[in-house]
């Protein structure tokens, strides 16, 4: 044998373990990829399993604003009650304690949610929160409102059961009510009187979707409705509001109620908001109405539409879809989880 | 002829070293390769784990949570029985008041994944982490709660029940069935 047949044989082993080590390395990645995609699955289904079947500790964090991000051990929007359960029920003042434009002591931020789902630097997740019907109120004239009535996949909703309230003053607080259908178009005009400033409050029910949403009209002073509390970026010298509420009737309707309630003033403040508490709540109370000194103070239920990161791209990253209620409204609630570190 | 014969024997000895030397390093190759596919499995076993423990909590909570006491709430966990021939443990560690399932393979400490369980430890749930459970905890049912379980058994099960307004969650083996 020559030598550089010896150089030939040896090239030719190097050459069959680069081959053999191209090939071993090969089907890894497709397995890793396939089982990163499992493995966010998983992690999606607990996330969503926690967020929306545990109610949280203490339990009735989202409505008692004297507990803040840092006494939360445990995370969770479900709704908390006493004697009944409800899967898929989130609590609205849960929900609306992650908007994002809360005062700042109060808003839960995205962070806090990642500590407190034990997710570390590991997961980042994002939160969208979408009404199951898309409602649109919008003032005609001084006499009239049109309802515009959209499905979550953008198709009128015909037929649809409305009821429209507005609230304003007017030697006290008034509530008027209007009902009405939506017609093929998704619409429907309905006649009511009221003066501005006012708070117009439209209840849609299709065929047992519901949802609910809350325009202010003219000038109305920021506020904010969180369990019993009203917080007011201005001094309130009426010691009452008015809640008003849903109540779902048998046809399938929903009909609008208003009651007063006794408001006091607690002597604190929170972001330079004045906190006051009601000495009761209505359940399925939508917004909290006052005529104070300094005009017409109006808060309702803000849930925020998307909580989380805000990271506009987010590489094989896992959606899961679920469809909850939030007070009476139907909502999808939507959770995209993805990898950080892996 | 011996000038000839000393070339051949070098080159032949030469060549035998570079066919062990290949060998060797292509079992490196391949054992890294395994090594990355093995802890592949493992965070998908974590994660497996660790979202039935959530899931376990949410049913039993959901089911028995308004009552003071509940009956145990389990999941038989379906589990390979081993990695590439590899066995592996599995068992809830704390760290920092956090819980994770950390699952790794037997005898090699270096080879593991954790997954990090959502619902914490708190006043109303406690984790099953080692120590005592309260007396007659799981008496009436057919569950053994372990610290930690051996990945090939078929009997692996998350366990959840209510006791005194505290959730009890662990791991543990079915028994006689």
């Amino acid at each position: 044998m020559k030598t550089y047949e010896y150089i030939f044989a040896a090239i030719i082993m190097v050459a069959i373990l680069l081959a053999a080590v191209f090939l071993t390395g090969i089907s890894p990645p497709l397995y890793r990829s396939t089982s990163e995609v499992e493995q966010l699955k998983m992690a999606a289904q607990k996330i969503m399993a926690q967020i929306i079947l545990s109610p949280g500790e203490p339990e009735d964090w989202g409505e008692n604003i004297t507990v803040r991000a840092s006494d939360l051990s445990s995370l969770g929007l479900a709704v908390s009650t006493v004697f009944t359960r409800e899967a898929f029920v989130l609590d609205p003042d849960k929900v609306q304690r992650l908007s994002q434009s809360l005062p700042g002591d109060i808003s839960i931020q995205p962070n806090t949610v990642r500590s407190l789902l034990n997710l570390g630097f590991d997961y980042d997740i994002k939160m969208e929160f979408i009404p199951a019907l898309k409602i649109e109120i919008r003032q005609i004239d001084l006499s009239g409102v049109e309802v515009s009535v959209v499905s979550e996949q953008g198709m009128p909703a015909v037929n649809a059961n409305v009821t429209v309230g507005a609230v304003f003053t007017g030697g006290g607080v008034l509530l008027k009510r209007a009902y009405g259908f939506t017609d093929e178009n998704g619409k429907c005009t309905l006649s009511l009187n009221f003066f501005s400033p006012a708070l117009l409050i439209a209840a849609v029910d299709y065929y047992g979707v519901q949802g609910v949403t809350v325009k202010a009209v003219g000038t109305v002073t920021n506020a904010y409705f969180i369990g019993r509390f009203l917080l007011s970026s201005s001094y309130i010298s009426s010691d009452e509001a008015y809640q008003i509420f849903l109540t779902k009737l048998p046809n399938g309707s929903i009909s609008i109620g208003s009651v007063h309630y006794e408001l006091t003033y607690s002597n604190k403040k929170i972001d330079n908001y004045y906190v006051y508490e009601m000495n009761g709540i209505e359940p399925y109370t939508v917004a909290v109405v006052t005529a104070s000194d300094s005009g017409f103070i109006a808060a309702w239920k803000k849930i925020p539409e998307s909580f989380g990161s805000s990271a506009k791209e987010m590489p094989l990253a896992y959606m899961l879809e679920r469809s909850v209620k939030i007070g009476l409204s139907s909502y999808t609630v939507r959770l995209w989880v993805w990898r950080v570190s892996w | 002829m011996v000038h000839v014969s000393i070339q051949h024997i070098i080159g032949t000895v030469a060549l035998i070293g570079l066919a062990i030397s290949l060998a060797l390093a292509y079992q490196i190759v391949v054992g890294y390769v395994e090594e990355n596919a093995i802890k592949t499995q493992l965070n998908q076993i974590a994660e497996y784990v660790s979202m039935s423990i959530t899931n376990t909590i949410s049913l039993t909570d959901f089911t028995y949570g308004v009552l003071s006491t509940s009956e145990a709430v389990s999941k038989r966990l379906n589990l390979p029985l081993d990695l590439s021939g590899k066995p592996c443990n599995i068992t809830i560690v704390e760290r920092g008041g956090r819980y994770y399932v950390h699952v790794s393979v037997v005898g090699r400490k270096d080879l593991y994944a954790e997954s990090p369980i959502t619902a914490s430890s708190t006043q109303r749930m406690q984790m099953f982490t080692g120590g005592d459970l309260p007396e007659g905890l799981l008496e009436d049912s057919n569950i053994e709660p372990r610290v930690w379980v051996y990945g090939g058994s078929p009997n692996i099960v998350v366990w959840c029940l209510k006791a005194g307004d505290i959730i009890y969650v662990g791991l543990g083996l079915l028994t006689g069935g």
